[in-house]
């Protein structure tokens, strides 16, 4: 394969990486936040 | 509460913007010799990020040992969260940039002997220990002190890391607005200003973050008090 193949693929890969890094860190709060507002929810009602 | 949501939802809505811009602003204005150049505007804005964060995250901990209020323990965990994932990125666009350079995709994308490669794993393993650690302590109170310890000792990795490439023996190249200099990578103002605007995309980004988290230890916190009033109800 040429370098510049190569070299696109591999700026390929990391700018993908980068957004997956990005996009993981943005979901990880708001899901976790999710999951907890559900749990209270049940425990409200089953007071 | 709502009006800090929406601030902070304006906070993310600007950062990704402004790294999207970014893209747009690298493959219009900058030329470079290999294509695979760019990569330095990443792997440059996440190893900024990551050590921007643990410095943070040393503000919070030496804050929680002097004032005991958890918030700045929780500040310095979420900062290490941060500094981890983007630490991550940059050893491993390093290792990329080093096998793309280093004889032109050979596969070696490791040399022990770099003492910025080998300093900045040392530095991640460092702040992953952290995170173990402190999950594995259950009272509050000791996770936070111990942490913050730990938080502190961990700290010098940082410093080390950045200093190894002027210090010791590295192939990491330095970026050096002075032409001409060996083993620099040489870069214009264009470049630089493309570099220091997605700075401010990343750490605009690294504020909305730590906000979120904040909000996940508040609701954490909450769920936790009821939790613990249940068990006192069913005794």
């Amino acid at each position: 394969m040429s370098e510049l193949i190569l070299d696109i693929t591999t700026i390929s890969i990391s700018y993908v990486l980068f957004w997956l890094i990005i996009i993981i860190l943005i979901l990880y709060p708001k899901l976790s936040k999710r999951k907890i507002e559900r749990r209270l929810k049940r425990l409200n009602q089953s007071k | 509460m709502n009006y800090n949501l929406k601030k902070n939802s304006y906070l993310l809505i600007v950062s990704l913007s402004f790294l999207i811009i970014n893209l747009f602003l690298i493959l219009g204005l900058a030329s470079f010799e290999r294509i695979i150049y760019i990569i330095f505007f990443y792997h440059v804005s996440a190893a900024w990020l990551s050590y921007f964060s643990f410095g943070v995250s040393l503000i919070g901990h030496l804050l929680y040992l002097k004032q005991k209020k958890m918030n700045w323990s929780n500040l310095g965990k979420n900062s290490i969260i941060v500094g981890v994932f983007f630490v991550a990125f940059t050893l491993i666009t390093g290792s990329l940039w080093f096998n793309a350079t280093s004889g032109s995709y050979n596969n070696i994308y490791w040399q022990w002997s770099d003492a910025r490669q080998t300093t900045t794993l040392i530095l991640f393993f460092s702040y992953v220990a952290y995170l173990i650690f402190r999950n594995f302590i259950e009272e509050r109170e000791k996770k936070a002190k111990l942490s913050a310890i730990l938080g502190i000792v961990f700290f010098p990795t940082v410093p080390l890391s950045y200093l190894s490439a002027i210090l010791f023996t590295s192939l990491h190249p330095l970026i050096n607005p002075n032409p001409g200099e060996p083993g620099n990578i040489y870069w214009d103002s264009i470049k630089l200003f493309i570099l220091f605007f997605n700075l401010i995309a990343m750490t605009l980004l690294f504020i909305y973050l730590i906000r979120e988290l904040k909000e996940l230890d508040i609701a954490k916190e909450k769920l936790q008090e009821i939790l613990y009033i249940k068990m006192e109800e069913g005794r």
